[in-house]
């Protein structure tokens, strides 16, 4: 089934159609989610609300740019909302915690990969310590990052979904590359 | 597993002193990164794991189930709230128009009142201010003064 024929079916309140959507567009939207909130919760939920959305404004698709675009740009957009109701919430948290807690140390992002000494280096926790510093990075970095070097989207594709010219994407995965090779080397000025 | 000899970058990650800040603005003109082969070859291997981990993510299982499910639960909701308002509109309509029925009734009984009232003080006024002396006067007594004249 083309991806025509799926929105028309959509379009026609044609639930065997939505399913072949959902099942053919969830890996693509969870991973972009996922790459850019690093919660498998959250990323979920997210995922859930974009088939919701685009169930529910299919008819405002012109076909204008490619299908697979729209699903990112819903999706990164509502990453991008949740990441900012998040750093709310934790604002709160921490206005909260100021007065109340006396636990507040700074997370460091090796906590949770002191274990037990080895010669050799799990791919896990390399791959995890790059999702913290990733995780790190500012929003449009992060996303322009990600698309571009995680979810291999090509520059014009990245310029569709974040709305912005060409140059701006490249300065923004090169600022995104420069502040991660920054993160990643800290530890050497501390 | 990857196995390298210069462990200086996974080393100070083990210790903990591996940090990320938000410090993204730091023009630092030196790149502290360690420029040997086994390091950045361990930057390398770091993004090919993330490659090979963002493969393996995979989806929480009937993802589509979950979703008509939010959305009949957010339509059922819908209506839920839409009842509410209805109920509620319903409740101040009704609140209106007892107060504002209540409030003619009131008008129209006080003009009752008000009318009777008004009448009777016309009627009292009338009886013992506006009636006539001649009226009242005695006609006998005009007789009877004139028989005396």
């Amino acid at each position: 089934m083309s991806d025509l024929e799926l929105l028309e079916g959509i379009k026609n309140n044609d639930q065997a159609a939505f399913k072949y959507f959902v099942e053919k567009y969830q890996r693509l939207v969870y991973r972009v989610v996922f790459n850019i909130v690093n919660d498998p919760d959250d990323a979920d939920d997210i995922t859930q609300d974009v088939f919701i959305e685009v169930y529910r404004n299919i008819s405002d698709f012109r076909a204008d740019s490619k299908l697979s675009t729209w699903m990112y740009r819903i999706a990164t957009n509502k990453a991008l909302n949740l990441l900012k109701k998040n750093r709310r919430k934790n604002l709160f948290q921490r206005i909260d915690s100021f007065f109340y807690s006396d636990d507040d140390k700074p997370v460091q992002i090796a906590d949770e990969f002191i274990k037990e000494p080895s010669n050799g280096i799990e791919q896990d926790e390399l791959t995890a310590i790059l999702r913290k510093a990733i995780s790190s990075l500012p929003d449009n970095q992060k996303i322009a990052y990600t698309l571009h070097n995680i979810d291999d989207l090509a520059y014009n594709e990245i310029c569709e979904v974040m709305n912005l010219s060409l140059s701006a994407v490249e300065s923004l995965i090169h600022r995104a590359k420069k502040n991660l090779q920054k993160k990643l080397a800290e530890y050497y000025h501390s | 597993m990857f196995e390298m000899k210069c462990n200086k970058l996974y080393n100070e990650i083990k210790k903990g002193r591996f940090m990320v800040t938000d410090n993204n603005n730091s023009e630092s003109g030196n790149n502290p990164i360690c420029n040997c082969s086994d390091c950045k070859s361990l930057l390398v291997f770091m993004h090919k794991s993330l490659l090979i981990d963002n493969n393996n993510i995979e989806v929480k299982p009937f993802l589509y189930t979950r979703i008509m499910s939010r959305m009949e639960n957010h339509s059922v909701n819908k209506r839920k709230s839409f009842q509410f308002v209805l109920q509620q509109a319903y409740v101040i309509i009704l609140i209106l128009f007892c107060v504002g029925g209540g409030i003619i009734v009131g008008n129209i009984s006080s003009d009752k009142i008000i009318s009777n009232n008004e009448t009777s003080v016309t009627k009292t006024l009338n009886e013992n201010f506006f009636f006539s002396d001649l009226e009242a006067e005695n006609n006998e007594l005009f007789s009877e003064l004139e028989s005396n004249n």
